[in-house]
């Protein structure tokens, strides 16, 4: 444990050098250059002008005198920045590198060219000179026994650190940085060294505010523990001073991924732009290859990383990964043994594993990986966290929780272990409900009110995505439905702020409960089949399916199911295409896991949707069930596609947009690119969401400030065929309450592009327009039209039941009011309704569903709702939970004569007499 | 008269003896309202507390109350010259509470209502009224004058929480719209309270009237429900004291709690105006009294809920239910007030 309060500032390397360096102006073949010193130089090292540091730096070194040591030292480390190994080691010949300080450097330019025994023969020496980096020296034989497995002796390496700390023998922003990951490696032991780290790391900036390693080791800490916005700021605090560096580059690429940023990928690039040789940064590409399912571009990343150091083990993971992934068995398995043999204790090896597996949606081979770790190493709690994590995914509970608490007491400062820990407590809150293929876990606040819809739904599901895949999944499949969406989003990704509305592990799925969502923006009966097509196309293939394709066919599962359900045609989708920025089938998956925009996974969810349909609709859905055989099999896309189709990808695409070209030929023709305000479709603040479709556009795209009436009435009329100016037209007379004026271009709007039902759209303001002018039949149509594409807007459903309960259609009243309930289940009025329909109709169970309902929604008057869903249960035949029922209404009121008039009836008293029952309902 | 109305004094009868509270009210205790609309500071507000307090006067003028026993203090008497008695000033309110003393008897009810803003932040809690406001130590204070009647003090405006301990006393029910003098948002308890006592809504029990608890259990669920329903952050927290204890509660128990606690007084007491039982017939009143004992018995069973098996509580339970509702036939058979009194 570091003891002692911060010392004095000694004169560190870089403040005593201020010795002006002249350089020879013949020297420089290529322009005069101005003299600089090594204090500027140094300041082109750390703005990021390598390049210039280099240049005036080389001459220098190459002079026939002996190169200063600092003039060396700044060198190395521009050549290390730029990734020149080679030439940083060249830069030490005729140096000897231990009596001038450079021992450590020299030592890790070395490792970086993959040369192990001449990085320790480096360290050794400097630290036998007993120079400045002596102490940093240690430091570095510690980590390399690390990384061979010498567990024991990397500890008393690190724990000498401390000592050296402690003694005051650490004085250097290096020494304090040696310190602190030293304290970091250490908290795997005591965790209260964690608080040291980040200590000797803030006294390391401290003392050279300028030097940004700290910084970014700094970052990388709190990433580590899952705090994404301290990390980006330590690490964006690097990257104002010199924005090209390649390590705070690399570790912000992190962060933005860590937070689903999409510059993540620029942000990488850029720091490989700048040193295409950082391994690190390599493999770190090499997984989000991997990711993203471009199997190949992985391993050529990972082959790249392991070109610059052969013997990296982080390389060799990351490849033997794309090998696992890839079912490339006994590749994977020499990759696995000659690390192994390099480091017996590198329990890493199989936590990446275990988190490559998860980002494949490999579940089982996760927790069996991240088991595999912690028997390798006892103290990797990063793998009792994947261990756990991955056996609350596949429902083991409680083998979950206790290895979450294992990594928890080993690691108290992980976010992620910590908040999936309290809520796995809150499960005691939740009921557990049976059915014949389900096990559900639903909050006992919510849980009477929604089992019954959510078990019929899933039930049906099952019956139907049986048939349809000719598959079943091992039973019982696990169902939880979160009330609030932070609980959700933790049992997700261990964090708060997912933008998805469920989730799917193969055997255990997880959604939002309507509750948990504004009324109106979800609609939790389709998430629920959505997800639970994800189990079969997960397990029918064993998870070797693309990302797009399981995708695709769960949307496709909605729309087969209900009307309306599944995602529809946005804006940006037309242009997109009509752009040709639609990602081909090659490089779909990116659309889900590297998406360029924040909208871009939307409109992949929805293209996905439109390949499995052109797919079943041209080739059947046998065709489908090959294709999942295949990729279960390990064949590749092009193998697949090949298989089923007979088509080359290329072909396919051709053939593809070729079809959705012609579909959408008119939207695409009406969606002008108009310069100015009018109808922008300004997309950046839409939804959308990692892990789940975006439900498209909140905001009306053709309300707020534009231009004026009759300049909107100019345009309109030059341009009859532009869908925005149409609808930004009728959109600003609708709100002028111009409605007679609004019916024309919202009927050009909607005939433009008839699937449009984002906010703003023709049929809701149609319908409003036709009600205000008492056409009532014309405002059934719109809003028919507008609830055939949109499945959320729960006051258009509630708008057209009470449209067609005054125009006497009470079938199709109740047949809206149904489809209201996978919106909202929490409106009396609806169940009411139905309950009424259902018991006129004579379909008792259904009214007793809906009294059920209307019971659990805790109404104000409970001895009648109960009294009501007893006679419905008598109704139904089920004379004993009547009987139970009405005795529950006679506990509120015992005097209810009604209830009691039932309980006279039904316990063979007496018949019930006229005028014992309950009037009419309220409102 | 149905039957509903027939059983009405049976029914408090057998709830009072339940209780053990027939001593402090006995049967035809006269009923008593004094509802208070406070400043509105708009017009919007003004018409809303209005509204309020005529669901409130009305309904217990409907309920039986006499209409002389029903005073309401408005905030401009040229709103509703026929209802509002006078201007709701600070020195009419005090006015008003000391008539009450005299107008009433020991063992009367008197339900004291208030509709409006209050604050309670900073300074003592208080009720905004034209004029000078009066805060809770002066309620207090002037409650003193009722002794020996069951006082229902309903502070139904935002802000309100801080009356609960200066008004709490032993045999008072003290209801606020909020937790604490804190919670100064715009409270909509009294609405849903005004609702539960107009027409059968708050009515849980079907006996054919409203009590404070029903009122409390109905205003707050649908406090909850529209807070919810509108996706909104609750800032309002009702509380109920009725033990005396200067702690309200918000989910008090009922007669139901094995012991003592907020929410038994509340219960027994109801805006409405008990029939005379002088008025039942031998018949009615011997029907009265075994209804009372099924009652008790009931009550009794329900205590034992949580230890009994599940089908023996049901069975007995049915046993009871069954029993009482022949009675109540048999109540109603008997004409219940309708007869002709014995002597």
């Amino acid at each position: 444990m570091i003891s002692g309060g911060r010392r004095s500032l000694a004169g560190t390397a870089a403040g005593a050098l201020v010795l002006a360096v002249v350089w020879s102006v013949g020297a420089w073949p290529a322009r005069a250059q101005e003299p600089v010193s090594l204090d500027e130089i140094e300041s082109m090292l750390r703005t990021g002008r390598y390049e210039d540091a280099i240049s005036r730096l080389e001459v220098r070194t190459g002079a026939a005198e002996a190169a200063a040591p600092r003039a060396v030292q700044l060198l190395v480390e521009a050549l290390i920045a730029t990734g020149r190994y080679d030439e940083a080691a060249g830069a030490f010949e005729g140096v000897d590198a231990a009596d001038s300080g450079l021992g450590v450097l020299r030592g890790r330019v070395a490792l970086l060219g993959g040369d192990r025994e001449g990085a320790r023969q480096a360290f050794e020496s400097a630290r036998a000179a007993r120079g400045r980096d002596a102490l940093v020296a240690s430091f570095e034989l510690a980590r390399l026994a690390r990384d061979q497995g010498v567990i024991e002796q990397a500890t008393t390496g690190f724990y000498a650190m401390i000592d050296a700390y402690n003694r005051g023998a650490a004085d250097t922003a290096e020494e304090l940085v040696a310190v602190a990951e030293a304290c970091q490696w250490l908290g795997r032991d005591d965790p209260e060294l964690f608080k040291d780290a980040l200590r000797a790391y803030d006294e390391a900036v401290a003392l050279d505010p300028s030097w940004p390693v700290p910084r970014i080791r700094l970052g990388e800490l709190f990433l580590e523990k899952y705090d994404s916005s301290q990390a980006r700021t330590s690490i964006a605090d690097v990257l104002r001073t010199n924005p090209r560096h390649p390590e705070a580059l690399l570790a912000m690429a992190r962060t933005m991924r860590f937070d689903g940023d999409p510059r993540a990928a620029e942000t990488l690039d850029a720091a490989l732009d700048v040193n295409p040789n950082l391994i690190a940064a390599r493999v770190f590409r090499a997984r989000l290859r991997l990711a993203s399912e471009r199997f190949g571009e992985a391993r050529e990343e990972a082959e790249k990383a392991i070109q610059a150091d052969p013997e990296s083990l982080t390389a060799r993971t990351v490849l033997a990964a794309v090998e696992f992934i890839e079912g490339r068995n006994e590749e994977f398995a020499s990759l696995r043994d000659g690390i192994l043999a390099d480091n017996p204790r590198y329990a890493d090896l199989f936590n990446e594993l275990a988190d490559a597996s998860v980002e494949n949606r490999l579940y089982p081979q996760a927790r069996d990986f991240a088991a595999e770790a912690v028997r390798l190493d006892p103290k990797s709690w990063r793998g009792y966290g994947l261990l756990g994590q991955n056996q609350l995914r596949l429902g083991e509970i409680e083998a979950g929780k206790g290895n979450l608490e294992r990594a928890f007491a080993g690691d108290p400062y992980n976010v992620w272990i910590k908040n999936t820990l309290d809520l796995v407590d809150t499960f005691v809150q939740y009921r557990t409900i049976q059915s014949e293929h389900f096990e559900f876990h639903i909050h006992e606040s919510e849980a009477e009110l929604l089992a019954p819809y959510v078990v019929e739904l899933a039930e049906e599901a099952w019956e139907v995505l049986v048939e349809r895949y000719r598959f079943e999944p091992p039973t019982p499949v696990r169902v939880e439905v979160y009330p609030s969406h932070a609980d959700f989003s933790v049992r997700t990704v261990g964090l708060a702020g997912l933008g998805a509305l469920g989730v799917c592990f193969g055997p255990v799925l997880a959604l939002d409960s309507p509750s948990a969502r504004q009324v109106g923006h979800f609609n939790w009966g389709a998430t629920l089949w959505h997800e639970l097509a994800h189990t079969f196309t997960l397990l029918v293939t064993d998870a070797r399916i693309p990302r797009w394709l399981t995708e695709g066919l769960s949307v496709v599962e909605e729309r087969r199911a209900r009307p309306a359900w599944g995602d529809d045609v946005q804006i940006p989708f037309i242009t997109s295409l009509r752009d040709g920025d639609l990602l081909g089938i090659g490089e779909l998956n990116d659309g889900f896991m590297r998406p360029k925009f924040p909208n871009q996974i939307g409109l992949s969810y929805y293209q996905a949707s439109l390949i499995c349909d052109w797919i079943e609709a041209n080739y059947g859905f046998d065709a489908v069930l090959l294709m999942l055989a295949g990729y279960r099999e390990g064949k590749s896309t092009e193998e697949v596609f090949q298989e089923a189709m007979a088509l080359s990808l290329e072909s396919f695409d051709e053939r593809f947009f070729g079809y959705l070209r012609e579909r959408f030929g008119t939207a695409m023709a009406a969606l002008y690119d108009v310069p100015g305000a009018v109808g922008r479709d300004d997309t950046e603040d839409e939804e959308s969401g990692e892990d789940g479709p975006s439900r498209g556009p909140r905001r009306n795209l053709f309300a707020g400030s534009g231009p004026d009436l009759e300049a909107l009435e100019r345009v309109a009329k030059e341009r009859p065929d532009d869908f925005r100016v149409q609808m930004t037209y009728g959109n600003a007379l609708f709100a002028k309450e111009r409605y007679a004026e609004a019916e024309a271009p919202l009927l050009r709007g909607r005939d433009l592009f008839p699937e449009f039902v984002g906010p703003g759209n023709a049929y809701t303001l149609l319908a409003e327009i036709y009600r205000e002018l008492e056409r009532e039949e014309e405002a059934i149509e719109a809003l028919q039209g507008l609830l055939q594409h949109n499945e959320t807007a729960w006051d258009e459903h509630l708008a057209l039941a009470d449209l067609l309960a005054g125009a006497g259609r009470s079938e199709e009243e109740a047949a809206i009011l149904e489809r209201t309930l996978y919106i909202s289940p929490f409106d009396a009025g609806v169940h009411r309704r139905l309950a009424e329909f259902a018991s006129a109709d004579g379909r008792f169970d259904v009214a007793v569903r809906e009294r059920a309902a209307l019971v659990a929604l805790d109404p104000p008057d409970r001895a009648e709702a109960l009294y009501r869903l007893a006679r419905a249960q008598r109704d139904a035949g089920r004379a004993e939970q009547a009987r139970r029922t009405v005795l529950r209404a006679l506990e509120v009121a015992p005097g209810y004569d009604p209830a009691q008039e039932l309980l006279l009836d039904l316990v063979g008293k007496e018949p019930a007499r006229k005028g014992r029952q309950a009037g009419v309902e309220g409102p | 008269m149905n039957r509903a109305e027939a059983r009405r004094g049976a029914v408090l009868a057998s709830r009072l003896a339940v209780a053990g509270l027939l001593s402090v009210a006995p049967l035809c205790a006269d009923a008593h309202l004094l509802v208070v609309a406070g400043v509105g500071g708009e017009d919007a507000y003004t018409d809303r507390f209005h509204l309020w307090s005529t669901r409130v006067a009305d309904a217990a003028v409907a309920a039986g109350l006499r209409p002389e026993n029903v005073v309401y203090l408005g905030e401009r008497e040229d709103i509703d010259p026929e209802r509002i008695s006078a201007r709701s000033t600070g020195e009419n309110v005090l006015a008003e509470i000391a008539a009450l003393a005299g107008r009433s008897s020991p063992g009367d009810d008197v339900w004291i209502v208030l509709f409006g803003h209050g604050s309670g932040a900073a300074g003592p809690p208080r009720f905004n009224l034209p004029g000078r406001d009066l805060v809770a130590a002066e309620y207090a204070a002037a409650l003193e004058q009722l002794p020996d009647r069951r006082v229902v003090f309903i502070n139904a405006s935002s802000a309100s929480g801080g009356f609960v301990g200066p008004l709490s006393q032993e045999g008072r029910v003290v209801i606020t719209a909020t937790k604490s003098g804190g919670q100064s948002n715009e409270s909509l308890f009294g609405g849903f309270l005004a609702e539960a006592f107009d027409g059968a809504a708050g009515d849980a029990n079907k006996d054919g009237r409203t009590s404070a608890l029903e009122a409390f259990e109905f205003a707050q669920r649908e406090i909850e429900r529209y807070y919810r329903q509108n996706g909104l952050l609750r800032t309002e927290n009702a509380l109920l004291d009725d033990d005396g204890d200067g702690l309200g509660s918000s989910e008090p128990a009922g007669l139901e709690a094995s012991e003592a606690a907020d929410g038994r007084l509340a219960s027994l007491v109801y805006l409405a105006q008990e029939a005379e039982p002088s008025t039942l017939t031998a018949k009615a009143r011997e029907l009265t009294e075994r209804r009372a004992g099924i009652q008790r018995r009931i009550d009794e069973l329900r205590l034992q809920r949580e230890t009994l098996d599940e089908e023996v509580y049901l069975s007995e339970l049915q046993e009871l239910m069954v029993e009482l509702a022949l009675v109540d036939r048999e109540l109603e058979e008997a004409g219940g007030a309708d007869g002709e009194p014995d002597p």
